[in-house]
């Protein structure tokens, strides 16, 4: 446990923060800082910033299985094995889906961290602000409910959150995609500059751009600049990427207000019928399995998407029975992921004289540009937007080419071809029944519920898909690359690690949880700003959006206990 | 797709972001099924056949080769710890048929045949798996997994990747666009 001397000894505090991951982080900072005692809980183990990061700076040979990982491990963790991010060298921070396994009526990838930090330190950093045409879409095209807020209510707090967090990137002024407060932005390699002029020569109101980044590029409040390892989800040892630990926990702790307690497994929030208020938390030691309770004036509730949509529809009393403020029974529904692994990829010429230096943890970027123009009319809705990069082929070409002996070792160790390539990230619609639940007949380790899902993109998504594919492969041969080939490997909710919805705002009580505050309609004291608040996916990641909104709520509920309306 | 291809265009995805060790996840959970039973022990001819393949592949040349880097006894281990039971018997499966191959094609056991003619064993295996135009035999599809995992073993060697690629533990920026003249080594990542 990592009390502070100065907050108090009682399970009392002025606020309580479930979830240690992107926003709760912000929370706690912002709630701290505002004057409050906060107590931030955490399901996982602790964590602590740089001397915690057991393997980052470990060589690939000190790895035994080079990264892989076990059969065992694929035993442990059926779920997480599935994909890429669980690997030998960050395999501690993952929670053991043995432990509490979930049961998929559709397949739904379901990444759970198990460390203070959460997901912010295994996250793909890639930050990008979303617009008018983002936060405008359901109320356009009558998809969802219409979001209670637009781009000039976020617009001051994504500037006041990127400034501390640090986004490096490049001015475009596209609409679409407005600019953020930027620290300078990393480098295009030769080959990626070339296919930008001709993607944006070819194409009217198509633009590439560097990736936008929370890796810092200059030294920002005592954190170092990113070293170009590209070994981020190591947990970094220079502070140069935005974690909790890195970034948000340090002037949290600072105050001296804040009571970090891991291992700590919030089962329910608790609720007062008669003041309409909730009155705290019930918590399970994840390694004892003793309960204890904790009270607070306000809750916020940062336990991921599907986290905090299990901790209301667990939080059942006589006044909520269907889950802690779900009138509108939508908690856990209308669940939401991008769609990707579709785009295209090829083959550069006349580079062979070129090469680069550092291992940028970053690509480029091309924004939405389909269902922009008013005029345009596809046979879908909403977008999608591009990420991807260049690089010269390293040794792993040699796998499935012909060849042994002293030629094919001197091949291999020279850089092979210069590739190029897109994959698109699609916006997907929020679809009632596209949903998680609560299983109480298979309880898992600590005799809490099982997680359902039940959850798969549509007819939309579909359509999309067709020129998230040929727009990739048309881009890149107006741009010279040859040998173009698409790729379309099937995607499934869940795998694009930006699950969204489950709790989401409106300004009708009757359709949505929380009000456009972030603030629960029904229990005022409650707040939930991480990606279950989400009215609609767009097509960039959402997590600058968390943050941003987690920072705005702050502000908004402080200010209200300060009125004593909560 | 195949799996180098779909390998690829993760990689791509993700921005060309994705580290040799998560590219090795990827390579490896394409073709990865749940299955019972693990480690299979070697023979002693087993483990002398793996590390004569392995050092034919990547041979010593004026840099360390695979048996240099240890990479026979860490295809060894990796076969018992990260693949399922059947993938183990399918491997050990092919080294039998391919040491039968041997016996067919050159009157011998392939570790009795001399050097050369080891050497021309293998590159006809080589062929005979990796071309997509040649009907495949299932038992010697295990090369497959005997050579990806001599090239991981190798370029992720401190030797491999340090004298044979060249490693930057912390390169400390990117520039985007340097010269290269062809014979420089590749940077490990």
């Amino acid at each position: 446990m990592n009390l502070n001397t100065k907050s108090t000894a009682q399970n009392t505090f002025d606020a309580i923060v479930i979830g240690s991951g992107l926003s709760g982080g912000w929370a706690a900072k912002e709630l701290t800082e505002k004057g409050l005692t906060v107590l931030m809980l955490e399901r996982g183990h602790q964590l602590i910033h740089i001397t915690g990061y057991k393997t980052a700076m470990m060589k690939p040979w000190q790895f035994k299985h080079r990264g892989r990982i076990t059969e065992e491990q694929r035993k442990s963790h059926e779920f997480l094995s599935r994909d890429y991010p669980y690997g030998e060298d960050n395999a501690s921070y993952w929670f053991k889906d043995s432990d509490a396994p979930y049961e998929e009526v559709k397949k739904f990838d379901w990444f759970r961290p198990d460390i203070v930090g959460g997901k912010s330190i295994m996250w793909g950093r890639q930050s990008y602000r979303w617009s008018d045409q983002d936060f405008g879409a359901n109320a356009k095209d009558g998809h969802g409910i219409d979001w209670p807020i637009r781009y000039k209510d976020i617009e001051p707090w994504y500037a006041y959150v990127e400034e501390f967090a640090g986004i490096s990137g490049q001015k475009e002024g596209y609409a679409p995609l407005p600019d953020s407060v930027f620290m300078p932005p990393m480098e295009m390699n030769c080959v990626e500059i070339a296919v930008k002029k001709g993607i944006e020569s070819n194409f009217k109101n198509r633009l590439m751009t560097i990736g936008r980044t929370a890796n810092i590029t200059v030294r920002h409040n005592g954190r170092g600049p990113c070293q170009y390892r590209n070994l981020c989800s190591r947990g970094c040892p220079f502070g140069a990427y935005f974690s909790t630990q890195s970034t948000t926990l340090p002037p949290a702790m600072a105050t001296g207000r804040l009571t970090v307690q891991p291992d700590s497994i919030v089962t329910e929030v608790t609720y007062d019928k008669d003041k309409q208020r909730a009155t705290g938390v019930k918590v399970m030691d994840s390694n004892t399995m003793q309960e204890s309770e904790y009270f607070s004036k306000i809750i916020f509730v940062n336990a991921s998407t599907v986290g905090t949509a299990f901790i209301l529809l667990n939080s059942v009393s006589d006044r909520f029975p269907n889950g802690l403020g779900n009138d509108s029974g939508v908690v856990g529904r209308y669940l939401m992921d991008h769609q990707f692994r579709y785009g295209a990829a090829g083959e550069a010429e006349g580079f062979d004289d070129k090469y680069y230096f550092g291992r940028r943890a970053n690509g480029i970027y091309i924004p939405r540009y389909r269902n922009v123009d008013p005029k345009e009319k596809r046979e879908y809705v909403r977008g999608f937007g591009y990420q991807g990069g260049a690089s010269r082929e390293g040794w792993q070409r040699g796998i499935a080419e012909m060849g042994i002996g002293k030629d094919f070792k001197k091949m291999l160790s020279q850089p092979g071809m210069w590739e190029m390539g897109l994959g698109a990230f699609g916006e997907c619609l929020p679809y009632y029944e596209n949903r998680m639940y609560l299983d109480h007949s298979k309880k898992d380790k600590w005799g809490l519920p099982s997680v359902v899902f039940d959850c798969g993109f549509k007819e939309n998504e579909e359509k999309m898909r067709k020129d998230m594919v040929n727009d990739a492969a048309e881009m890149l041969e107006a741009a010279g690359i040859k040998n173009v080939k698409t790729f379309t490997d099937g995607s499934t909710p869940g795998q694009a690690i930006h699950e969204m919805g489950t709790a989401r705002m409106g300004n009708d009580p009757k359709q949505s949880v929380l009000n456009k505050w972030n603030q629960m309609h029904a229990v005022k004291n409650v707040f939930v700003t991480d990606g279950s608040c989400m009215d609609s996916t767009a097509c960039q990641n959402p997590s600058l959006t968390f943050m941003a909104l987690t920072a705005r709520a702050c502000d908004y509920a402080v200010k209200e206990l300060k009125k004593m309306n909560i | 797709m195949d799996r180098r291809d779909a390998v690829k265009s993760v990689a791509i995805l993700m921005g060309g972001v994705l580290s040799a060790s998560t590219l090795s996840v990827m390579l490896d959970s394409c073709n990865t099924t749940l299955k019972e039973g693990n480690g299979i022990n070697f023979t002693d001819d087993e483990k002398k056949m793996v590390t004569r393949m392995a050092d034919i592949i990547i041979p010593k040349t004026d840099t360390p080769g695979a048996v240099d880097a240890g990479v026979p006894a860490f295809i060894v281990m990796m076969m018992q710890e990260c693949y399922p039971g059947a993938d183990q018997q399918q491997f050990h499966a092919g080294l039998a048929a391919f040491d039968k191959l041997c016996r067919d094609q050159y009157k011998d056991h392939f570790l009795k045949l001399s050097s050369d003619k080891q050497e021309t064993a293998i590159a006809d295996l080589d062929k005979m798996v990796l071309d997509k135009k040649e009907q495949q035999d299932k038992d010697l599809t295990f090369y497959r997994k005997l050579k990806e995992l001599t090239l991981l073993g190798f370029f992720t060697s401190e030797p491999g990747a340090t004298e044979t690629l060249r490693y930057v533990q912390i390169p400390g920026r990117y520039d985007g666009c340097v010269p290269y003249q062809k014979g420089e080594r590749a940077w490990a990542r």
